[in-house]
């Protein structure tokens, strides 16, 4: 409930102030934004198998911010798309976390109806 | 993961991640819309209204001024006299469109300097320099502007005056120059700032694309040097 209400007053307070940012800091902030994500999704699936770490979470969702947007200011100094592979290694990232959580709810779904053959065929 | 501090946490992360999220989309829509939205379109059908508006004063002060002159002649004709004061402000007009003599007025001035912007992949290093094209480019808007005289680096443009690279230099009336480059137009300085600021026109190329310095002021009393060259022709005779 507290996360929903979080999410809307972020939006809220982003789309009340007039402020645009300057279209050179575009991609920066997409590479940012998108190694967040990752680290939320990364920390989601840790919490399912009960590996979640608050301090590894958090290192996770700055560090990897921080260093995504190094790299793409490193590649434009070098003349390399850098941000092509940071956002690759992302997207790939958010998809295994997906797989596993995936994994996680369907063997919980087919427990609970007790198909463990089924269940079986899909491990 | 249920108890109170991982809550708090995660809903600052949320609320900063929501907030970076919308603050993205909205400036890329700015950034992608400005240019096409209709507000600009009316904005731009209004100035030209206003410029058409002035236009035609200007062609009915100038009849009205031919027509005098006319009668001028030909009172002087009747008269029979020499008519050498008539004569001699012809002279005046015609030596301020050939650039022969300094004139004053007002107007606007361009100082363009090379781009200090860093240069993007895939672009080359020499679209952050400035090149004759980008001078000759402004000269011709200025000039469709109705500009009356115009010189760059104090240099007065002429009929027969050309705008050159030569390596990293550029020459403009047989002198060499180098940035920055100070254009220097008399005319109405609202519409000349009107000509060169047009959206998509030549200064919001070269600042938008490649980050150029350039600095258009407007002046009360501006004040253009008369072309400093000798005119003369070798091969154009007046035909009969």
């Amino acid at each position: 409930m507290i996360l929903i209400f979080a999410i809307i007053f972020g939006s809220t307070l982003a789309l009340m102030f007039d402020i645009y940012l300057p279209p050179q800091f575009i991609p920066y902030a997409a590479m940012m934004i998108l190694a967040s994500l990752d680290s939320l999704f990364g920390a989601y699936t840790a919490s399912l198998n009960g590996k979640y770490n608050f301090a590894i979470f958090i290192t996770g969702f700055f560090g990897n911010a921080l260093i995504s947007a190094l790299l793409i200011f490193f590649g434009k100094k070098v003349g390399l798309d850098l941000y092509l592979a940071a956002s690759l290694v992302f997207v790939m990232r958010i998809f295994q976390n997906f797989a596993i959580s995936r994994r996680y709810f369907l063997k919980r779904f087919m427990k609970n109806n007790d198909n463990e053959k089924i269940f079986e065929k899909i491990e | 993961m249920r108890d109170k501090k991982t809550q708090i946490t995660l809903a600052v992360l949320f609320f900063i991640l929501s907030f970076a999220i919308t603050m993205q989309v909205k400036s890329i829509i700015k950034n992608s819309s400005a240019e096409k939205s209709g507000i600009t379109r009316v904005e731009e059908a209004k100035e030209e209204l206003v410029k058409k508006d002035l236009q035609i004063e200007d062609l009915k002060n100038r009849l009205l001024a031919a027509t005098n002159d006319l009668d001028n002649y030909r009172k002087e004709a009747e008269q029979n006299t020499d008519g050498a004061k008539a004569m001699a402000s012809e002279l005046e007009r015609y030596k301020i469109l050939a650039g022969l003599t300094n004139v004053e007025g007002k107007g606007i001035t361009v100082t363009l300097s090379d781009s200090s912007a860093e240069t993007e992949a895939g672009k080359s290093v020499a679209s952050y320099i400035i090149h004759d094209s980008d001078l000759r480019t402004i000269v011709n808007e200025l000039r469709s502007a109705d500009a009356e005289a115009i010189s760059i680096n104090g240099e007065r443009l002429i009929a027969s005056s050309e705008i050159r690279c030569v390596g990293p230099t550029i020459i403009i009336n047989g002198n060499k120059y180098v940035p920055p480059f100070n254009i220097k137009a008399i005319g109405d300085p609202d519409m000349l700032e009107a000509a060169l600021k047009l959206k998509g026109g030549i200064i919001d190329q070269l600042k938008s694309l490649y980050g150029f310095d350039i600095v258009i002021s407007k002046s009360a009393n501006l004040k253009i040097e008369k072309y400093s060259g000798i005119v003369s022709f070798k091969y154009a005779k007046p035909a009969e």
